[in-house]
């Protein structure tokens, strides 16, 4: 065995990379960069039916709960500030502010879902009511199933935290998901804004 | 130009400026839909702007190879920029 193939019996030599970027955040980040594309056409897709319906908005028949969306919107972007705080715990080392930190994010994202699936049940139309019903459900439905993806990291990183996978120096576990998490809080203030709002 | 989702810090403060920028122009809008319009293109032209401007200050990355030879080896680097003969060049080289 040569000297070389010694020095890196234990594991592999680190891999060159021409990016700045992290690979693990840079792929984070491209993953985000297709969401926000994905995103992009439901939204065009929605103010297409806006503006071609030529009438008030919401038609007539929709009755939107805009104070329980925006009793929930405080719960989400409260996630987000639990999550950074989560996150600059562990960067102190303080472990018991992570796992706190996590727990409650995964909480409020959680409470979140549980709101908006209950709301569903009482709105009064259904997708296949008119195009207002199918764009309202596919955005929020969308979102809503990137709040679930969202919650699944963040129940991997929990339970890590509290195994102790995680340390002052290497917390890549819950660096990426909480930077998800903030994505899926920023388009959730996006939809809260053009469908319930404007 | 900077990536705002480059770290979990970043995002977050991204978190924050879109909850402002989506905050006052749902505010204006509700007021009055021409508000929320106008509120809604200088906001958008004063974030690109700054975006565009935006710069990431950070120290250049580190390119230095690792070391092969002995600790006391001592190398001679050649750069030929003309043609030249071998033996020329020899004498050209100063230890």
């Amino acid at each position: 065995m040569t000297v070389q193939a010694e020095a890196h019996a234990a594991h592999p030599p680190e891999a060159h990379q021409s990016s700045r970027v992290d690979a693990r955040t840079l792929g984070m980040f491209l993953f985000i960069a297709s969401e926000v594309m994905l995103f992009g056409s439901f939204f065009t897709a929605y103010f297409f039916v806006r503006v071609s319906a030529h009438t008030h908005w919401p038609t007539a028949g929709h009755e939107l709960p805009v104070f329980v969306a925006g009793i929930n919107t405080i719960i989400l972007v409260s996630s987000s500030f639990t999550m950074h705080w989560a996150l600059q715990a562990i960067k102190r080392g303080n472990r018991a502010g992570l796992q706190a930190g996590l727990t409650l994010t995964f909480l409020l994202g959680l409470t979140f879902l549980l709101t908006q699936i209950r709301e569903y049940s009482r709105l009064g139309f259904a997708p296949y009511t008119d195009a207002f019903g199918t764009i309202f459900y596919c955005l929020t439905g969308l979102h809503g199933a990137h709040v679930f993806v969202g919650l699944t990291l963040l129940l991997a990183a929990t339970i890590r935290s509290y195994r102790g996978h995680y340390t002052a120096d290497a917390h890549w576990g819950v660096e990426i998901p909480g930077i998800y998490w903030h994505f899926v809080d920023v388009m959730w203030i996006v939809v809260y804004t053009t469908v319930y709002i404007l | 130009m900077k990536n705002p989702l480059r770290s979990e810090a970043e995002a977050f403060r991204f978190l924050l400026g879109a909850a402002v920028y989506f905050g006052l122009i749902a505010i204006a809008g509700v007021i009055n839909h021409w508000a929320g319009l106008a509120v809604f293109v200088v906001l958008s032209v004063g974030v690109v702007w700054w975006w565009m401007r935006a710069r990431r200050i950070e120290p250049p990355l580190q390119a230095t190879p690792v070391r092969r030879g002995a600790p006391d080896e001592r190398r001679i680097l050649v750069i030929a920029n003309r043609r030249r003969s071998w033996s020329s060049r020899l004498r050209s080289i100063r230890l």
